[in-house]
């Protein structure tokens, strides 16, 4: 209904008049007092019951039609994050180190290499739309072809996430792929879930902090706690004088503090240096 | 339960028959006015209260709209008049800011209103001959269409309401427009030569039959002698 459209009234009933608009459309509309013949404005259009069911199907087929978009729209919102959104890390160690960025759904988003064979190794493997285990496999193929690895050797397996579920799920995946993989390859190589000690030859878990104990010698009759304190550098009081040992028979040579006459350095009286309320 | 029968069948009959119809809605115009009282909170005037106008529309689709098998027709009806007030008072909301004519001058006699100050540029007189001459008008194409077994009523509801389905009828109008001998056939024979006209116009026949009284009314303002009509549709004019 155009703003400017006039309605000329061909018939007047008592609770509707019949118009007819500008373009041709004759229209039942409320009867505001009009009269046969008159030029109107503003009417107020009957609503046929059919246009009404109609007009409700619409609504229902349009708000069907708008759940939908909405729920594909929130699917696909999760199936992008699911696929292309980086969730965690999984560190391949050969020795070529190697990192793959991983969607939580497992695909490979980045691979790079963490030393330099790691990046050779890197760039000659295609990763692209591949899972971790696939892209695992892959490259522990073209480590044993490039000779990174060889039968008997090791692999490491080390994945990093916020969620510990996914961390543990993948690296497990992963192992349990490579080691399928490899047996059908007919190659022997162990796989560690963790990082190498390179030394050892084991797979370990280094992330936790490790505590060395250095023993201080002369100290071994003290408490067993003792070596977890710091070594202290002026021991005089507290280190206890030990009996007077005879000369060995070879004189020495000097180094013990005893000069050749068995003169012990002290003085004559006895004064041992320490006062009498000792 | 002879009552509620007899309204039932008047109603039905009512939908078809616009006299019934009329006759029905003259007959409930009592309980019209108390369903419209509810709303303005105040009985309604004739010729003033456009709410009363508004029910009586609603009370109209109530008789178009009803089965039996939604309850008792009285009860429909007001549900009808109720939801239709509902609407009205909505719209009118959008038009709050708009100054009545009828309020009164600011700083004046309140006896004086703004539309007592505001100048007419109709010419009253000229108005009420032009008035005059299009009833004429209208009242010799109503008995022309009358001819056809035909009337306003009936042609409102076979109107097409669907742009595209409007669009298809002035195609046709436009095709005997170009060929004046298909005026000829329709007013001779008082048929509407549908297959000439679905050739002419490449509309199909169907949607022709569908709105034949309405393209028959069409068609018959555009023969001789409608001027007003005519000049009233400048769109299919053009």
């Amino acid at each position: 209904m155009k703003k400017d459209t006039t309605y000329l009234v061909m018939k007047v009933h008592t609770a509707y008049a019949v118009l007819l608009d500008n373009s041709g459309r004759y229209i039942k509309a409320a009867n505001k007092g009009y009269q046969t013949g008159d030029t109107v404005r503003d009417i107020v259009p009957l609503i046929y019951p059919s246009d009404r069911a109609e007009k409700r199907r619409q609504i229902i087929r349009l708000t069907a039609g708008l759940a939908a978009c909405i729920c594909l729209g929130a699917f696909g919102v999760y199936e992008y994050q699911y696929l292309y959104v980086p969730y965690g890390t999984m560190q391949m160690q050969i020795n070529p180190l190697i990192e793959m960025t991983l969607s939580r759904s497992g695909r490979v988003l980045d691979l790079q290499g963490l030393n330099a064979d790691g990046e050779v190794l890197a760039e000659s493997y295609d990763y692209k739309g591949e899972s971790a285990e696939k892209a695992a496999s892959g490259l522990a193929d073209l480590a044993v072809q490039m000779e990174f690895l060889k039968d008997g050797g090791q692999i490491g397996i080390l994945a990093d996430s916020e969620s510990s579920k996914w961390t543990s799920q993948t690296e497990h995946s992963v192992a349990g792929a490579l080691n399928e993989h490899l047996r059908s390859e007919s190659v022997t190589v162990e796989i560690l879930t963790g990082t190498i000690d390179l030394d050892t030859g084991d797979g370990q878990f280094l992330q936790d902090p490790q505590s060395v104990t250095i023993p201080i010698p002369g100290a071994q009759d003290e408490e067993p706690a003792a070596p977890e304190q710091p070594v202290q550098e002026s021991p005089a009081p507290s280190t206890p004088v030990q009996p007077q040992q005879p000369a060995s028979p070879s004189g020495g040579s000097g180094d013990s503090g005893y000069n050749a006459e068995g003169d012990s350095g002290y003085d004559t009286s006895g004064d041992s240096g320490y006062s009498g309320d000792d | 339960m002879n009552e509620v029968q007899d309204l039932v069948g008047r109603v039905q009959a009512a939908r078809t028959d616009p006299e019934a119809a009329d006759a029905l809605i003259r007959q409930y115009m009592g309980f019209i006015r108390a369903e419209t009282a509810k709303f303005i909170k105040r009985a309604p005037i004739d010729g003033q209260d456009e709410e009363l106008s508004i029910a009586m529309l609603a009370f109209y689709e109530a008789i178009l709209g009803y089965e039996q098998n939604r309850g008792a027709f009285l009860s429909y009806a007001s549900r009808g008049i109720r939801n239709r007030m509902i609407d009205h008072y909505r719209k009118e909301k959008k038009h709050a800011k708009v100054i009545s004519l009828h309020a009164p001058l600011q700083d004046e006699d309140d006896d004086i209103s703004k539309l007592d100050r505001l100048e007419d540029p109709k010419n009253e007189i000229e108005a009420s001959h032009r008035r005059a001459a299009a009833r004429e008008e209208i009242e010799e194409f109503e008995r022309q269409l009358g001819e056809f077994g035909i009337t306003f009523s009936e042609v409102a509801d076979n109107c097409p309401r669907q742009g595209r389905t409007l669009a298809s009828c002035q195609k046709v109008l436009a095709a005997a427009k170009l060929h004046p001998e298909i005026f000829d056939i329709l007013l001779e024979s008082k048929k509407l030569p549908i297959s000439s006209l679905a050739e002419k116009s490449g509309t199909d026949k169907k949607t022709l039959e569908r709105h034949r009284k309405y393209l028959i009314a069409v068609l018959l303002a555009f023969t001789n002698g409608y001027e007003i009509i005519r000049g009233h549709l400048y769109h299919l004019s053009s």
